[in-house]
């Protein structure tokens, strides 16, 4: 029981101190991409930290607190279900598909609060942000079908046990595994996928009434959530990892790749992007799934 | 060039001043028709309405500036108006993004201008309760030292 | 003990918060163009931790860029109120300090101060951005010391601010 409780709390933890450094990281990157110096790397903690201790707080109503709440909660909910090397926490046996749900818990805690503020830009953000996630959604479903029908289960921990000795899902269906990266790319809000947070256009979304307390809040769910959908794709296709330092390697190289597509990418418009999705990645995700059903 | 057959559609003098310019000088009751023939020889766009404040001959300059993509040619329409009382007709139906620059014309000049339902209201100035700012009797550095509070400067280096 | 304690974390607070400030990207006159080339890879404001940010409830100060008219002064003054506590404003070239080249003009106000706190000004027309960075610098000392105290001048003395305002802008709110 009290390893369950220590564990309930090392976990997030690590997930948090992954994201924030990733973060970190990736703003000291694009800076040196740019030819500047950059913020530190502690920077997003600092902000953080910032944020959290602002005197003032604004508040909209209930659900306007609450939503950063279930944003963060929803986070933290799916960060127990991802297999991390040395813990297991929550499993059950149809894993993967619970996981596809409590996804989406963040999303929506976000678009009640963000509705909640009244500002047209808000609405617009989560506007474009649930019009993205179905965009984004539908190739990955299908890859997750394909991985589920590889593996033959919907436990993420024999899926992962099923890739050992290299034999990873990004060998064994490569095609499955680029459409996969592809959708956690637009999962992950960057660029050109960055249509929720523009802040040229909607003065970032659903963001735009939240400051302090709450924008903390947001922040450190935005922490958890690069950390999920890195592992979530380190665990699929990248077969997991023995311990967690090569667990961090990977989601670690996985995040330099895509700060790079980040860098050098301008912005789609939002029905650009999600006919983007429903075309390419979605055909090869089809292709994909032929192929495992063919070839097994 | 169609420019030399102006001279009869439009009552006013008009003088081709070089290639690729006509200045246009109306009387007041002819200006939405001049505009309006101008509009029909391809003058489709409206760049400027503004004014000139004449104080010594009591008289105020409506200008309009106007320029035809097709023929590359500017046309400055110009009328005299009295200086009391000034009123001109709107021409916000011919050139629609005439309704801002008439509803400036009535801020900063006091210019009156009939038909356009914007005119009058507070567009750039608010909360103004003096003469239109733009008039050439209107003392703005006393309006500015009356109203705005100044920093206190020294009177040496020291 | 107890203040003691609550004082040393204070100060820790004020020196971790002054590494992390957000300027709100809301440009009133022509020193807004002085901005883009400190944030980019010229001179690069990032590094001290310092981001634009567009709205704001999420920045912490306010750059007054240039002349201020009436109509700007309302909408600053709103955005003002609209941040969270603590905030700053810095003002902004010459024009912000005593109206500079506008000290006549009809609608331009001549003294920033009077109308909301200013917890530092940058002089010259226009500042340069070396400038701007050290302006950014002095007020992380002002915040290390705690003399960066504007939101609490604001509050303090509001009604002053509030019978300055309203003789200019009329009554408004």
């Amino acid at each position: 029981m009290v390893e369950k409780i220590l564990l309930a709390v090392l976990v997030p933890l690590f997930a948090f101190l992954v994201g924030i450094f990733l973060e970190g990281f990736k703003r000291k990157m694009v800076a040196r991409i740019q030819r500047r110096y950059g913020p530190p790397l502690i920077q997003p903690l600092l902000d953080i930290i910032k944020l959290l201790s602002k005197k003032d707080n604004i508040s909209h109503g209930l659900m306007f607190d609450l939503g950063p709440v279930i944003a963060l909660s929803g986070s933290i909910l799916t960060v127990f279900f991802i297999p991390t090397p040395g813990f297991k926490l929550l499993s059950a046996s149809g894993d993967l598909v619970a996981l596809l749900y409590i996804m989406v818990i963040g999303s929506l805690g976000m678009a009640l609060g963000a509705g909640e503020s009244g500002n047209p830009n808000a609405s617009i953000g989560i506007a474009r942000a649930l019009t993205l996630m179905l965009g984004y959604d539908l190739p990955f479903v299908i890859a997750l079908s394909t991985v589920i029908l590889k593996f033959d289960t919907t436990n993420l921990y024999e899926i992962v046990a099923a890739q050992s000795d290299l034999y990873w899902g990004a060998f064994l269906m490569p095609i499955t595994a680029v459409v996969a990266f592809i959708a956690t790319y637009g999962a992950m809000g960057e660029h050109p996928f960055e249509v929720v947070v523009a802040p040229q256009e909607v003065a970032t979304g659903p963001m735009v009434e939240y400051g302090g307390k709450h924008l903390g809040f947001l922040m450190i769910d935005h922490a958890f959530h690069i950390y999920i959908e890195l592992a979530l794709f380190t665990d699929l296709f990248l077969g997991g990892a023995s311990n967690l330092g090569y667990f961090f390697l990977k989601i670690f190289g996985l995040h330099i790749l895509l700060t790079f597509f980040d860098t050098v990418y301008p912005r789609f418009r939002i029905e650009n992007a999600v006919r983007f999705f429903w075309r390419w990645p979605t055909v090869f995700a089809l292709i994909g799934l032929l192929i495992v059903m063919i070839g097994g | 060039m169609e420019i030399e057959r102006l001279n009869q559609v439009i009552r006013g003098t008009v003088e081709v001043k070089r290639k690729q310019r006509v200045d246009i000088i109306v009387d007041n009751a002819d200006i939405v028709s001049a505009l309006h023939s101008l509009k029909l020889f391809g003058f489709n766009q409206l760049t400027l309405v503004t004014a000139v404040d004449w104080i010594e001959e009591q008289q105020f300059e409506v200008v309009y500036v106007l320029y035809s993509n097709a023929q590359k040619v500017v046309a400055i329409v110009k009328a005299r108006i009295p200086r009391e009382n000034p009123e001109i007709e709107t021409i916000e139906d011919l050139y629609p993004n005439a309704n801002k620059y008439e509803v400036e014309l009535t801020e900063m000049f006091g210019i009156k201008v009939r038909g356009n339902p914007d005119s009058g209201k507070p567009f750039l100035l608010e909360n103004w309760h003096d003469l239109p700012p733009m008039r050439k009797d209107f003392d703005s550095i006393k309006y500015a030292t009356e109203h705005y509070e100044a920093r206190h400067r020294k009177e040496n280096n020291d | 003990m107890d203040k003691e304690i609550e004082q040393g974390y204070n100060e820790i607070l004020e020196s971790l918060r002054k590494r992390s400030l957000w300027i709100l990207h809301y440009c009133t006159g022509c020193g807004a163009i002085e901005l883009p080339p400190t944030m980019t890879s010229r001179y690069d404001m990032g590094r001290f931790g310092i981001v634009p940010f567009v709205t704001p409830r999420q920045s912490d100060i306010l750059i007054v860029t240039g002349y201020v008219n009436i109509k700007t002064l309302r909408r600053i003054i709103t955005s003002y109120e609209q941040m969270l506590d603590p905030k700053y404003v810095i003002g902004f070239g010459s024009c912000s300090i005593n109206g500079g080249i506008y000290w006549d003009s009809h609608s331009v106000i001549k003294k920033l101060d009077s109308y909301m706190p200013v917890d530092l000004y940058i002089a010259g027309c226009m500042p340069r951005p070396e400038a701007i960075i050290h302006s950014f610098k002095h007020l992380m000392e002002l915040i290390d010391t705690g003399k960066a105290d504007g939101y609490r001048r604001y509050k303090e003395n509001y009604d002053f601010y509030r019978k300055n305002q309203r003789k200019v802008l009329g009554k408004w709110r």
